[in-house]
């Protein structure tokens, strides 16, 4: 494995004294023939080696595009404007042979659903060993045994045989390991885990998680792990970027962020979890509403149709990326009427101490806008 | 568990629905899959059911197998003084009417040609239905003429004009008995329409906005409200919840699970709801049952079992969950195993290949369910908990 490894200069350091991840000012168009949807808009991000980054949002944030438009899996209809410098290379506009050599080798990804991830009819040696041949100079037999050390790293008991089967023949929760064992198979620099355990069961789930993060600490590898439960990201990320309506609406280190939220939006997603520490029949606060149609963004702050909050201002400026004067300089938000500035701070503790269990009669928040016709929901995430 | 009996049933004069010896397998081509094996429960009128394990676990099973879809291998349901295991025909369909399901992917579960008033109302429909719909009459004239005439040409006649007419005319009382069937030429019942804007206003939809859309025009939590509208229509006592928010959003899984609470309450229902998430099942139930492989590991009410879970599998499935509370980083999920194949089930406790207190007992004999005092069961040899029998046996002193 630790050959594997030495194929990438410079473990461990910055290149140039960058980060090895820079995303600056990133948006990411689909051209629909309803017209340009936007789903990615003005991104900075910037992710050092060994840390993890969760991003975290609904379906249709944007937050599974923002992760492919990083890496560059961009079908032909969609156009990206910005920069993504990785290892200090500039990777929008890179040609095909520069992404060949830099997809699966420096950066790859963990997609969520193991099943369709893998080819049914490949056996998961030649699956495993696909990538090394392209980007390694392995002989075969080096090469297979890599593939029997990667299997045994991410738990699968008798590698040596599983090399010969197919996917059908494993557990849904051995399949995404052998998804993990692909990913790391050239020691890549960059993880994108997007929902990487959302197919799974909790117990698998746990197990998934903890090997991704021993994995991490091994090779020193950033990660860039996509959900949408505050619950994988608060255990297991650095640092927090919430997305709502194909823009980062909060962005801080998670426990700056679980301590003193700023956006209604991840205050309003904390509050509509099921928690287990709250007793049976706690009323669940609900969002109303939905997510902004991307075809026609609001004018204001994308969340104010849907904030309890929200002003007039709202409804008309919208409101910047920001850290607060004065206050944590890492810590991010788009809000002109934040929680715990504007009024009281919320957090876990005092979700606790709000909560009542239900009772009929209840308000009870309704969403009844009709989808329109043909909805381009489906390449918005 | 990984354990049997019977010592937590209630009264059965309590239980709207009851479940005995149920026992569900699967015969394939790699040999018998035991799905469910040796189950006994009891829904009390108006409670909220939990059941909870990891896929595979039979939760789904034993929710498919009250409905007897498909019936059961052995054991007996008993609804409203019926074994509806021995119901067979219209008798069973009748029956079913007061019992109902909502599914997991609300998208599929529902028929995307058919416009939302349609998908509602046809349950009733189908009781409204009288069997001799003028439609029905001449679908059965035709049908007759065609068979006739065909039967003529085929034995007499020759291949001549009474074989065309009696051709056509067979293929005109089939299509017509179809569209019979299919609810077409049906007198349009005024309480079937006020009963279908009833229970869509209930579900929050407005029926003037969704009465003639279809599906696809719907968000996948309005497709579920959908899905539970279609399910109240009949006016059942037992709604059974298959996974129905697994497939929604955070924020959209809290509007259904808080609707699911206000309909219980509104119609006076009881619900069985079946889940992976044990935070949801958390919310919603007035008792949860715990499953694994195919048998119940622990049964009583919420607030007791995640306070202090008396089987070693309830504790590692609340072990493995992440909480959103970044004070918990670095702690790690437990070595756990993988689920044993339920075409060879282990002998004795079906846990025991991944418990940390097993012993030869537990491969020996099956645990039974055994109460802990504070009205929960339990089905393991050494429970995290003392039962019942074990404090009486040693006085507090």
């Amino acid at each position: 494995m630790s050959t594997a490894i030495d194929a990438r200069p410079a473990e461990g350091l910055p290149v140039d004294g960058e980060p090895l991840l820079v995303v600056d000012d990133l948006s990411t168009t689909f051209a629909t023939p309803r017209g340009p949807v936007r789903a990615v808009e003005h991104v900075d991000l910037s992710l050092p080696r060994g840390r993890t980054l969760g991003i975290v949002g609904e379906s249709g944030s944007g937050k599974s595009v923002l992760s492919r438009s990083i890496m560059g899996l961009m079908p032909s209809y969609a156009s990206r404007t910005g920069s993504v410098r990785f290892e200090g290379v500039e990777m929008l506009g890179a040609d095909h042979s520069t992404l060949r050599k830099v997809w699966g080798a420096e950066m790859s990804m963990i997609f969520q659903d193991p099943m369709t991830a893998l080819n049914p009819v490949k056996k998961i040696g030649n699956q495993i060993t696909e990538s090394i041949k392209e980007h390694l100079d392995y002989s075969s037999a080096q090469r297979r045994d890599t593939a029997i050390a990667l299997l045994r790293s991410v738990g699968i008991p008798e590698p040596e045989r599983r090399l010969n089967q197919y996917p059908h023949e494993l557990s849904g929760g051995m399949r995404q390991r052998v998804v993990i064992a692909i990913a790391l198979a050239c020691g890549p620099a960059l993880l994108f885990a997007d929902e990487p355990t959302t197919a799974l069961d909790v117990t698998v789930q746990a197990q998934i998680l903890d090997l991704i993060a021993d994995q991490q600490e091994e090779r020193e590898m950033a990660v860039i792990l996509v959900t949408h439960d505050l619950g994988v990201v608060a255990t297991r990320a650095d640092e927090i970027a919430v997305m709502y309506g194909g823009r980062i609406v909060e962005q801080a280190p998670t426990a700056t962020l679980f301590r003193e939220m700023r956006h209604p939006y991840t205050e309003a997603l904390l509050r509509s979890i099921p928690r287990l520490d709250l007793p049976s029949h706690t009323r669940l606060e609900a969002i109303s509403g939905r997510p902004p149609d991307l075809l026609h963004p609001p004018a204001g702050c994308r969340f104010a149709a849907r904030c309890p909050y929200a002003q007039d201002r709202c409804r008309t400026e919208e409101p910047p990326l920001v850290a607060e004067p004065g206050g944590r300089a890492d810590h991010l938000y788009r809000c002109w009427y934040p929680v715990g500035i504007a009024r009281e701070q919320t957090t876990l503790d005092t979700i606790a101490e709000e909560a009542h269990v239900r009772e009929p009669g209840d308000e009870q928040a309704v969403d009844l806008e009709l989808v329109d016709d043909d909805a381009v929901e489906g390449n918005v995430d | 568990m990984a354990g049997s009996g019977t010592a937590h049933l209630g009264d059965p004069s309590d239980a709207l629905l009851r479940v005995e010896n149920l026992h569900v397998r699967f015969r394939t081509g790699r040999g018998t899959v035991f799905a469910v094996t040796d189950l006994s429960i009891d829904i009390r009128k108006g409670e909220t059911l939990g059941l909870v394990g990891e896929s595979g676990c039979g939760k789904s099973t034993t929710g498919r197998a009250i409905m007897q879809l498909p019936p059961p291998t052995e054991g007996s349901v008993t609804y409203a003084g019926d074994d509806l295991t021995r119901l067979h025909g219209e008798d069973l369909r009748r029956t079913r009417t007061k019992l109902q399901m909502i599914f997991q992917d609300p998208i599929s579960s529902l028929n995307p040609r058919r416009p939302v008033q349609d998908i509602v109302a046809e349950g009733l429909r189908i009781w409204a239905k009288s069997a001799f719909s003028p439609l029905a009459i001449v679908a059965a004239v035709l049908t007759l003429i065609g068979i006739i005439l065909l039967g003529i040409a085929v034995f007499g006649a020759g291949i001549g004009p009474a074989a065309v007419f009696g051709l056509l005319a067979l293929i005109a009382g089939v299509g017509a008995g179809a569209f019979h069937l299919a609810g077409f030429g049906q007198p349009t019942d005024p309480s079937v329409e006020g009963k279908v804007r009833e229970v869509l206003d209930a579900v929050g939809l407005d029926p003037d906005v969704a009465w003639n859309r279809r599906p696809h025009q719907f968000s996948g939590g309005q497709c579920q409200r959908i899905s539970i509208a279609r399910a109240l229509v009949t006016e059942p006592d037992l709604i059974i919840c298959d996974e129905p928010v697994s497939a929604l959003d955070v924020s959209v899984q809290a509007q259904i699970l808080n609707l699911l609470e206000d309909l219980k309450a509104q119609y006076g229902l009881t619900l069985v709801f079946i889940a992976h998430d044990l935070a949801v099942v958390k919310n919603v139930s007035d008792r949860v049952a715990v499953m694994y492989l195919g048998r119940i590991c622990e049964v009583g009410p919420p607030d007791v079992i995640y306070a202090a879970p008396a089987h070693p599998y309830t504790r590692l499935l609340l072990d493995a969950i992440p909480e959103p509370d970044p004070d918990h980083r670095g702690r790690r999920a437990p070595e756990q195993g993988e689920l044993p194949s339920p075409l060879a089930p282990p002998s004795g406790c079906h846990f025991r290949t991944r418990c940390p207190r097993a012993d030869e007992r537990c491969a020996a004999e099956v645990p039974l369910m055994a109460p802990t005092g504070d009205g929960r069961f339990v089905a393991c040899h050494h429970p995290l908990v003392e039962t019942a029998v074990a404090v009486a046996s040693t006085p507090v002193g």
